[in-house]
């Protein structure tokens, strides 16, 4: 009981490169564009990849209803069933369970569908702590008001910004994980787990502000197809959101964004 | 995920159900139709014990041994980066001949079953259950045996798996709550045999009148059935074992002991997704235990974990307030049991192993846990698999992540795992998340609290560094500190420009912007740098690639930079990486081609100066002699390179090199290779660097630091 199978990076000629120049002292905006560009092939199969669409529609969702006359009956017609005094974990169990069922019934559960629903719910509840009065809000319109807030143009450029930032960050973990610690050690990249520590907190600083540009297109685009769509958003057009918006973030890393890391 | 799987279990036959026979896994039990590749056995049951049980539970028990057989059968391939671990699961779809089919068909057993299995196991299910043809009693996978004396009837079934939390468990139960309980133990190798037996007897000793009585299940596959160990569905077998022992003594539930941190398992980094980390006794499968062994038993069944709130420091705690401290050393924790010896019952280094050390180390009890039971000292030895640094770091790290998490928000936002317990556990989702992130915070505390201890332990060790230099206390010697600051802030300006060698690696900076790497492109970096080093000076190839191969030569770091540069003032550190000549077959020769080569490097500028084209053609063709002598000399990974002998091949030997090194670059500096591409100018055997504006570069090699 309590087991956990890990991995390592595989031998192949992309993946000694990453690994060879983490060894040799390559800051994090260089061993990002290395890793996505060994990950290629991987993330050639996103929009295949049930998890991570239905996370991308959720994130629509979550903001589409808080425009509606009754939010919480939208939100449970896309999946999310809450309670009338919802919480603040009501509300990221809720976002789950949603994901979870959907990637169930297509029988196409993957490590990024994971990655995905992680990167959606730590997004949704980063935005709505700040409107909450911690975990037990006084009143069930606290949580109304703090969900309506998504709705905003400017909120949604938010939300769609902390997502991208926290699947690309968690993406990019997903593979250097695999590496990082075999190279902790006197004598190695890294001498001490402190050190380890800052080179992962500069690789968040770096997706954080590489997720910048998502976040200006995002509002942009939430604004434009709501409008367009009289107030709803479809699953056509969010699927054509998700592959959109992952490429400006690759892009965007694989351009070297430069971070206050360096 | 994988191809679908069929399994097909018993005689059932594929036809109508698996397009491609050969491909499918047929498991047989033995006993049910003569000798098949399984064979069930539950031992030790007392004759007082047995009576008959729903054909149900009979069905269940067969349907858990295979869905258990088969999940040993398939590899996982879990290490696929490149489609992102996607043969780590699995798609099966098992026929299996049971007596009740109409029950096990039916919708709502369907959904309990796979939506249970899928989510314990991380894999798809898919189940047609097809009547049994010839019905056979479950005494076949019975072993009685009257030698344990019956103290009474059973009033609870606990699973034992031996460890420390079931150890606690039934010490609890046995010594605290004064019940008589059977304790049923899955016995995965016979290596544990005698460990179980140990404890077994001295459970006994302080039982007094109130000894458990020991069942023992064993499942055996035929050899080539057993490729795959990480056993994900190992718990579906134990409780339906334990379950049926409890119908047959007229129980209704199954207990097991297990802690909260391990049962919820929230992943160690990244990496570790969906089941990567075991859900044996996560409180979703609980749930789906009890719910579908309340359909099986057509009455309330429960499934518990009343450990379910206590970190497995915590649970040494309760071990030792029993006053049975004496006990923590036959438990066996190690996941590794194909490590195991009879001197090394633990590898020290799985993840068991690993939150084992820091519980008993936490809860002030490792002298009851001797350190030479482990194979290795996790906080004292290095430890030379990847896995294994991978897992210590990793697990030190959550600790570390979770003690400076606020409040329990940030945590359902940082471990988002959680939120698929939180509706399986009593309380309010509100209620749950804030115990889930109260147990893991006293876990992260304990875990910080052993690593002190043991720091403090060790400080003179880690002082003098006579502890290896990648050992766990020597690693986080800081631990705790997120940011660091230098002791020294660095004044130093760093160039807006620079292309150097830097120890093994080439480092480059374009326009001020980031410094990066190049690896892997050593001769065409070792050009570009000779030639930023030098702009607007037309140099001959052959020149180059001569002062390249000299360098080669006396530089084995291969800093690029050509011999009179060095006598110039360029402040490569004498010493070390000038003594070691390299593989040269014929020194002496070389060094004096090396000579020869200098006389013409001053040679060639005057007959420039003179405008002597002819006498530059002559040493160019000299040039190019030695060139491909000092190469052949050097060799390269012990092989003979040859040059070729034609003024072509040297080059586009050059310009293949600086093409890659450039293409390299492009990867990450698209401007810098635009730069390059732009401004270095070749035409016959010249070459030369004209950037317009003039760049400075600074080219330096740094070659100690």
């Amino acid at each position: 009981m309590g087991h956990v199978r890990l991995g390592v990076l595989p031998r192949t000629k992309a993946w000694k490169e990453v690994v060879g120049l983490i060894a040799a002292g390559a800051d994090v905006s260089q061993v990002a564009n290395a890793t996505i560009t060994a990950a290629e092939k991987a993330f050639s199969f996103v929009m295949d990849d049930k998890g991570y669409t239905e996370a991308v529609w959720l994130m629509t969702q979550l903001s589409i209803a808080a425009k509606k006359d009754d939010p919480y009956a939208h939100l449970r017609s896309v999946g999310i069933s809450l309670p009338d005094d919802a919480t603040l974990p009501d509300v990221t169990a809720g976002i789950t369970d949603a994901l979870d069922r959907a990637v169930d019934s297509s029988r196409k559960r993957s490590d990024l569908a994971e990655l995905s629903g992680r990167a959606l719910v730590g997004a949704v509840a980063e935005a709505l702590q700040p409107h909450l009065n911690g975990l037990f809000p006084n009143d069930k319109d606290t949580m109304r008001a703090a969900l309506s807030n998504l709705g905003k143009q400017k909120e949604f450029g938010d939300l769609s910004r902390s997502f991208y930032d926290r699947l690309t960050n968690q993406s990019l973990q997903y593979f250097l994980s695999k590496t990082l610690a075999t190279q902790v050690g006197d004598g190695m990249r890294f001498a001490t787990m402190n050190q380890k520590a800052q080179f992962d907190h500069a690789l968040d600083t770096h997706t954080r502000e590489a997720s910048v540009i998502v976040r200006d297109f995002s509002s942009e685009w939430f604004s434009k197809h709501r409008f367009e769509e009289g107030g709803d958003i479809s699953r056509k057009s969010s699927d054509g959101f998700a592959g959109y918006a992952l490429k400006k973030m690759k892009d965007e890393l694989q351009a070297g964004a430069r971070t206050s890391a360096n | 995920m994988q191809t679908k799987k069929y399994v097909l279990c018993g005689n059932t036959s594929a036809k109508g159900i698996s397009d491609d026979p050969k491909n499918d896994i047929r498991l047989r039990l033995s006993g049910v139709q003569g000798e098949g590749n399984i064979t069930l056995r539950i031992e030790d049951i007392h004759s007082k014990m047995f009576s008959s049980v729903p054909t149900k539970f009979h069905d269940l028990l067969e349907i858990a041994t295979y869905v258990y057989s088969a999940d040993q059968v398939i590899v996982r391939g879990a290490d696929d980066v490149d489609s992102f671990g996607d043969g780590w699961r699995c798609d099966l779809h098992f026929v299996v001949p049971v007596r009740n089919p109409d029950f096990w068909n039916s919708a709502e057993v369907k959904d309990k079953l796979t939506s249970t299995l899928g989510f314990l196991s991380d894999d798809n299910y898919e189940f047609t259950f097809v009547k049994l043809e010839q019905e056979h009693s479950i005494q076949d996978y019975l072993e009685f045996n009257d030698a344990q004396a019956m103290y009474g009837k059973p009033e609870q079934v606990v699973m034992f798996s031996g460890g420390l939390d079931s150890l606690a468990g039934a010490l609890d139960e046995v010594l605290s709550q004064k019940r008589r309980v059977v304790l049923v133990t899955h016995k995965a190798t016979p290596k544990l045999n005698t460990r179980h037996k140990t404890l077994q007897d001295l459970l006994a000793q302080k039982a007094g009148d109130n000894v458990p009585h020991h069942i023992s299940v064993r499942v055996h596959k035929k050899k080539p059935m057993n490729r795959e160990y990480t056993q994900r569905s190992r718990s579906f077998l134990f409780v339906s074992i334990g379950a049926t022992i409890a119908k047959m003594l007229g129980l209704n539930s199954v207990r097991f002991y297990e802690n909260g941190v391990i049962s919820l398992n929230l992943p160690v980094c990244a990496q570790v997704v969906g089941g990567r980390a075991t859900r044996t006794t996560h409180p979703r499968v609980m749930r789906g235990f009890q719910e579908l062994l309340t359909l099986v038993a057509e009455a309330p069944f429960t499934v518990d974990n009343p450990y379910i709130w206590k970190t497995k420091a915590e649970v040494v705690e309760q071990i030792i307030k029993a006053d049975c401290a004496d006990l923590i050393k036959h438990s066996m924790t190690c996941t590794h049991t194909w490590e195991m010896t009879n001197q090394h019952t633990h590898c020290g280094l799985c993840s068991q192993c690993i939150d084992r050390r820091f519980a008993v180390t936490a809860a002030k009890a490792d002298q009851y846990d001797p350190l030479d039971h482990y194979k290795a000292d996790v906080f004292t030895q290095s430890r030379n698999k990847d896995d294994d640094k991978i897992m210590t770091a990793s697990y030190l790290e959550r600790a570390n992540q979770v003690k400076s998490l606020e409040n329990a928000g940030q945590f359902l936002a940082t471990y988002a795992e959680v939120n698929r317990v939180l509706r399986f556990l009593d309380g309010s989702t509100a209620q749950a998340a804030q115990r889930v992130f109260d147990l893991y915070k006293r876990h992260a505390g304990e875990v910080t609290t052993a690593l002190d201890e043991m720091v403090r332990r060790h400080a003179t060790a880690i002082r003098e560094r006579t502890t290896p230099g990648d050992a766990l206390l020597r690693a986080v010697h800081e631990f705790g500190s997120v940011i660091s600051v230098p002791a020294v802030a660095s004044k130093e300006k760093v160039p807006d420009n620079i292309f150097r060698k830097r120890g093994a690696v080439w480092e480059f900076r374009f326009q001020g912007k980031s410094t990066l790497l190049l690896q892997g492109v050593d001769k065409g970096a070792g050009y570009i740098n000779l030639l930023l080093a030098h702009p607007e000076r037309e140099t001959s190839v052959f020149e180059i690639a001569c002062g390249s191969a000299i360098n080669a030569i006396t530089l084995p770091a291969n800093t690029g930079v050509a011999p009179e540069d060095i006598e110039e003032g360029f402040s490569v550190v004498e010493g070390a990486p000038l003594t070691d000549a390299g593989d040269v077959a014929d020194r002496q020769a070389i060094n004096q081609y090396r000579a020869r080569v200098k006389e013409l490097f001053s040679e060639i500028e005057e007959a420039r100066d003179a405008e002597d084209h002819a006498r530059v053609e002559e040493i160019e063709k000299e040039m190019e002699f030695l060139a491909k002598a000092i190469e052949e000399g050097k060799g390269l990974g012990g092989r003979q390179r040859k040059m070729g002998d034609k003024r072509k091949n040297v080059r586009d030997a050059f310009r293949n090199a600086v093409d890659r090194a450039i293409k390299a670059i492009e990867k990450y500096d698209k401007p810098l290779a635009a730069h390059l591409k732009d401004t270095i100018k070749n035409s016959n055997n010249e070459v030369v660097y004209r950037p317009q504006p003039a760049v400075v570069w600074d080219v330096r090699p740094i070659v100690n630091e």
